[in-house]
Order: structure tokens, then C-alpha cells, then sequence
């Protein structure tokens, strides 16, 4: 997706399925995951924004062009692009 | 203006006036003033409640700001589904007790969050009375573009706690635009106020209400109190100075009440009673001592008063008694009366004996000499005469006795004498000068009219007489009498015209200095022998004639005549038998 800003969203961090990704997916435990962070924090970048539950990520990402998050299957609707499933 | 009510307004003057002053300016440029700093007191409270107000307001939006910028304002994107943003704005509505509301919108100005549920999904409502909205952009953190706007609802009620009024002050805001006041919950009837613009909110200003007759009570109060100080200070001050100039003019008062009684009664006794060591004190003692001076000189004039009173009549009698005396005195000889008053001659009858020589005078022919003359020319000429011999009686100190008519009576030896001989001598010259005095007043009585000139006969003799008081007690006559009187009358009418014939007693004394010629002797009344009569023809000096020398020796005397002597020889050898005789003791 050229010319188009990736915009990473991540659950809220006691979310099971944040969890579950940042384990597969990312395969970083949280302790990692904040280290890698506030390294990066210093070169200025950021973490990905959160949403509190999975609903309203669905509508971020619906909302947002080039914003990319983790849903379970239950909540796909056709609308959104899925690039990975775990 | 008595110097006691002088003295009051003096007092009242000096303590009134300035303290007038001093509340007149009080009263007239305190109220400015007062008014003055009441304004800059409101100021100064509009410029506080003001910056809080704005500081308030600069916070909220801060926050407001910080609200807007954070992270979770991305929830936008999700219609703040997880109403995490919704939640917020309630807690922070609830943290700061807001009255009003946050509003986040979406790029399509819906509503997808609020502190107030019921506004969600709708339109922000910006019709809002009283109210400041806040608005801000909301910044996605993901893509750093615009994905909503925040809003706040600030009513200005929030704002009342800023506003608090007191009873005579009031705070509150003003929309200029819809000319509504805010927060102003009374009316004052007279007031002061005072108003800023609020910078944090448009159209609005700060109003700072104070109720004037309430801010000025206490200078009301001040002025009340001050009028009714000057008025108690008024009677105040009039009383001390009432007592006070009643305290230093009554010691005047009785000095000059003294000074009256003391000129009106003359009383210099009275003395002023002044107690004081003050300076009216040494005023009340230096007049006590003025006046006992004027006393004492007054006790002193009087003394001199009396004193010279009875000199003065001791002196007027005297010259009375003088002037009297004076006028008594023409009638009688100087030398009389100098002796009755300088009391060596008494005025009784007595009369003692004593040698005197007599002196007749009077004019030959009178009577014929003046029958043809009017009276009054006779009574002059004669007075002229008579005048005339009497200072040339007087300046050879001779006795008038009388004037009888034209004649003349004189005597030489009493009351005062120089001496038989002095006074014989004395008699004959006055006798020769009032012989040449008549010759040389005969041109002037001619010319006069007096038709024959006088011409005076002269008689004298000198011998004891009885001279004294004769007559009455009440009338007496200081004169002479007795047989040598007679004799010198009676030589006298034997006298020719403009000539002295004098006793030879007479001649005998004064032969020295005289030069007399022996005329044929004459007989008297009474006078057995005939009496040796001379006549006066001038002074030896005159006549160039030696004089007749006496020689007086104890037990010899010799009279020399040179001019009568016949014999030379003989008046030689006689004498130089004398000699002999004298020489040998067989006289």
C-alpha cells in the first residue's frame, strides 16, 4: 500500500487476544515488549495507539486507512483486510 | 472691646481656626479622596478577581488542552465505542465540578463523546447561553492530522465562586452584546463602580458594585464625628478661654479699680491685693510702690505746701506791713523811724536829754514872696523846696523834726549820733549846701514863675535838749524841746537872707573846718546874757584862710586865730611867758 501510513493498533494490555498476539505473533513476552518500547521511545518513536476492547478496535480500523490490528474471526465482516490469521 | 473679650476671641481664634482649617479641608478633599481610594480599591480588586478569572480560565484551558492532546482522543476514530474518552471527560468534569460539558466530535461534527450522554450522536450544539466554549483540534497520535475537535461547555456559572459579593460590594459580569449582567443580585441606590474586560472571555466585562453610602459611612461617620468634636472643642476652648482671660483681667480689674478709688478719693493709703509672682503680680507691686511714693511726696508737698503758705503770709503781711510801714515812714524822719523798727526806740512817752544841734530854716518873705502864686503852684514849689532840703538833710543823716510851712526844723544827734562835734559839723554842712542848693534852683523856680527868688534864712545851736515822745498814747510826736530849741529859732530869725548864724557852742566845734564871722551878740527870752551869735561864711579850704588851730595838750589849750591876730610881738611873748610858766611849774 504505497503512500499510505501504516497505522498500527493494539488492544489494551490485559486483553487476552493482545496477549495471544504479542506471543505468536510478535513472539515477545511483555517485559520485551516495554524494553523494546522505551528503546524505541528514545529514537522517538512510539508505541502503537490502544483500544480498549476488540469492538472498538473493529471501528478504528474501519475508520482509519492503513491501520492494522488483530481481531478474533468472530468480529470479521467482510469490510476489513485480513493479512495474517493465528 | 474690653481686653477680657479680647482675650476670649484671641483664644478662640488661634485653637478654632486652625482646627476649622484643618476640618474644612478634611471635609472638602477627604470625600475625593476617599472616593478616590475607594476607586483604587475597586481597581485593585478588579485586577485580582480579574487575573483569577483569567488565571482560572487560562488553567481550564490548559487542561483543556492537555485533554484534547491526549492518546486517548484517538478513540475518535472508534466512536469512543469503549466510551474511554466519554469516561474521561466525565471524570474531569467531576474533578474540576465543572457546569458544563466535554464534547469530542468527529471530523463530521457528531458527537461520539461527552460528559453529557444525552449529546452524543448529535450535532454540537454551539447555541449556548452563558457559556464559553472551548474548542480545540483533536490530532490523531497516529497520523498527526486532524480527527476531531474537542469542545468544552464552560458555563459561567463555574465562575461564581470567583464573584463572591458582600453586602456593599457587588461583583458580577457583563455581556456587552446582550446587555445582560451576570451575578448582580441587588441594587444599590447610589454606587461606585468599576469595570475591567476579561480577556479570556469575549464580550464580557468584570463589574465591581459598591454601594456608596455604605463605603462612605465611615467617612460620614468621620465627618459627624469631627463636626461634633470641633463643636464640643468650640465650647471646650471658649470655657478655658473664658476662664483663663477672666484669670488674668481680673487682677487688672482691681488694679484699675484701685487706681480709680485712689483718684477719686484721693486716698493714697489704699494699696492693691496681688498675690502673684507673676508678671501682673510685679505690675500690682511696682503700682503699690508708685502710689506709696506719690504719698509720701504728696505728705512731703503738703508739709512744703504749709510751710510756704505761712511764709507767703508771713510775707505778705510783711510787705503789707512794709508798704504800711513805707507810707507811715513819710511821716516821720528816717532816722526815727528806723529806729522804731529796728526797736531801738519804743513808741511810749519818754523823752530823754541829750546834746543835739538844732538846726531853724525857713524862706524870709514867703508869704509875700507867694501870695500872688495860684495854689497849686505855691503847693508845688513849695514841695519842690521842701524836697529838695530834705535829701540834703537826709544824706547828712539829719532828724527832720517837722515842716512848719516853709520852715524847717532839724536836729543832729538823735535818735543816732556820730558825736556832738561830727553831728555840729554834719549841721553846718547840710546848712551851706542847702544855702548853694537854693541859689542854684533860683533860675529854675524864675522860670517857674516864681516872681521873687527864694532866699532861706539859717539858725543853729548846738546844746542839751529833751528829745522823745511828747503828746498822747494815742497821738504822739517824736520831737525836741527845752531852752536850746528856743535859742536855735531865735537865732535863726535874726538871720539875713541866704545865711547861716550859728551859736557860739556851734562855732566852737566846728571853727576848724568853718570859717565864721562874730556878729553883734544877741539877747533871748528867758537867757540873762547875751548870746554870741556867728556868722557861717564858708569852708577854711575854700577861703584860703589858715584855720583856727586848737592845740589841746593835757592841762593846755591853745586856739590860734591867725587872721585875728593884731599883735604878732605881743601874741609871741606871751606865749613864750607861757613857756616859761609852764617850764618852771609856777603858772
Amino acid at each position: 500500500m504505497a503512500g499510505i501510513k501504516i497505522v498500527p493498533i493494539n488492544l489494551f494490555a490485559q486483553h487476552d487476544i493482545r496477549s495471544k498476539f504479542e506471543a505468536v505473533v510478535l513472539e515477545m513476552d511483555r517485559e520485551e515488549l516495554n524494553a523494546y518500547w522505551i528503546e524505541q521511545h528514545y529514537h522517538g518513536i512510539r508505541p502503537p495507539i490502544t483500544q480498549k476492547s476488540s469492538k472498538s478496535l473493529k471501528a478504528f480500523l474501519d475508520g482509519v486507512e492503513g491501520s492494522i490490528g488483530y481481531l478474533p474471526k468472530a468480529q470479521m465482516d467482510g469490510t476489513l483486510r485480513v493479512l495474517y490469521e493465528f | 472691646m474690653s481686653f477680657r473679650t479680647k482675650t476670649i476671641l484671641l483664644f478662640l481664634l488661634t485653637s478654632l481656626i486652625p482646627y476649622l482649617l484643618v476640618i474644612v479641608y478634611i471635609v472638602h478633599n477627604t470625600k475625593s479622596e476617599v472616593v478616590s481610594e475607594l476607586n483604587r480599591d475597586i481597581d485593585f480588586s478588579l485586577e485580582l478577581v480579574g487575573e483569577r478569572l483569567d488565571n482560572q480560565l487560562e488553567v481550564l484551558q490548559k487542561e483543556f488542552i492537555f485533554i484534547a492532546k491526549l492518546d486517548i482522543m484517538d478513540d475518535i476514530m472508534s466512536q469512543d465505542i469503549d466510551r474511554r474518552i466519554s469516561n474521561l471527560f466525565k471524570d474531569k468534569k467531576a474533578d474540576m465540578r465543572l457546569k458544563g460539558d466535554f464534547f469530542a466530535t468527529n471530523l463530521k461534527g457528531k458527537v461520539v463523546a461527552s460528559s453529557n450522554i444525552q449529546a452524543i450522536s448529535k450535532k454540537f450544539d454551539f447555541n449556548q447561553t452563558n457559556t464559553k466554549i472551548f474548542q480545540y483540534n483533536i490530532v490523531g497520535s497516529f497520523n498527526n492530522q486532524k480527527i476531531g475537535t474537542i469542545y468544552l461547555t464552560y458555563h459561567l456559572d463555574n465562575l461564581k465562586a470567583l464573584l463572591k459579593s458582600k453586602s456593599n460590594q457587588m461583583l458580577y459580569l457583563y455581556n456587552n452584546q446582550t446587555n445582560l449582567n451576570l451575578f448582580k443580585i441587588k441594587h444599590f441606590t447610589q454606587s461606585i463602580v468599576r469595570s475591567k474586560p476579561i480577556g479570556k472571555l469575549e464580550n464580557m466585562e468584570l463589574f465591581i458594585e459598591m454601594d456608596k453610602q455604605q463605603a462612605l459611612m465611615l467617612y460620614n461617620h468621620f465627618q459627624l464625628i469631627l463636626l461634633f468634636s470641633l463643636l464640643a472643642g468650640a465650647v471646650l476652648i471658649s470655657l478655658v478661654s473664658i476662664y483663663f482671660a477672666s484669670k488674668i483681667t481680673k487682677p487688672i480689674n482691681n488694679l484699675s479699680q484701685t487706681a480709680l478709688s485712689i483718684a477719686s478719693t484721693k486716698d493714697y493709703a489704699k494699696r492693691v491685693s496681688i498675690h502673684s509672682s507673676d508678671e501682673i503680680g510685679k505690675m500690682a507691686k511696682a503700682f503699690n510702690e508708685l502710689v506709696m511714693s506719690i504719698e509720701k511726696a504728696l505728705a512731703e508737698l503738703e508739709i512744703q505746701n504749709q510751710h510756704k503758705l505761712k511764709l507767703i503770709e508771713e510775707k505778705s503781711k510783711n510787705e503789707m506791713f512794709e508798704v504800711l510801714s513805707h507810707k507811715l515812714s513819710k511821716y516821720l524822719s528816717p532816722q526815727i523811724y528806723h529806729s522804731i523798727f529796728e526797736g531801738q526806740q519804743d513808741v511810749k512817752l519818754e523823752s530823754k536829754r541829750k546834746k543835739l544841734t538844732i538846726f531853724f530854716s525857713d524862706i524870709i518873705d514867703f508869704t509875700a514872696t507867694t501870695e500872688s502864686m495860684e495854689s497849686e503852684d505855691l503847693s508845688s514849689l513849695l514841695n519842690h523846696y521842701l524836697n529838695e532840703m530834705s535829701l540834703i538833710a537826709l544824706k547828712h543823716g539829719a532828724t527832720i523834726d517837722k515842716f512848719i510851712g516853709d520852715a524847717i526844723l532839724i536836729f543832729f544827734g538823735d535818735p543816732t549820733s556820730k558825736g556832738v562835734k561830727a553831728d555840729a559839723q554834719a549841721c553846718l554842712d547840710m546848712s551851706l549846701e542847702m544855702i548853694a542848693k537854693v541859689k542854684e534852683l533860683e533860675n529854675y523856680w524864675l522860670e517857674l514863675g516864681v516872681p521873687k527868688p527864694f532866699r532861706i534864712r539859717i539858725g543853729i545851736h548846738t546844746g542839751f535838749s529833751t528829745v522823745g515822745n511828747f503828746g498822747s498814747e494815742d497821738r504822739m510826736d517824736y520831737t525836741i524841746i527845752g531852752g536850746a530849741v528856743n535859742l536855735a529859732s531865735r537865732i535863726e530869725s535874726k538871720a539875713k537872707p541866704n545865711e547861716i548864724w550859728i551859736s557860739q557852742e556851734t562855732y566852737l566845734l566846728i571853727k576848724d573846718s568853718i570859717y565864721c564871722q562874730e556878729q553883734e551878740a544877741i539877747g533871748a527870752k528867758g537867757i540873762t546874757q547875751p548870746i554870741k551869735i556867728y556868722k557861717v561864711v564858708d569852708y577854711h579850704d575854700k577861703l584860703n584862710t589858715p584855720m583856727v588851730l586848737d592845740y589841746a595838750l593835757e592841762g593846755v589849750k591853745i586856739v590860734h586865730n591867725s587872721i585875728e591876730i593884731e599883735n604878732r610881738a605881743s601874741a609871741v611873748k606871751s606865749l613864750k611867758e607861757l613857756l616859761k610858766c609852764i617850764e618852771n611849774s609856777n603858772c
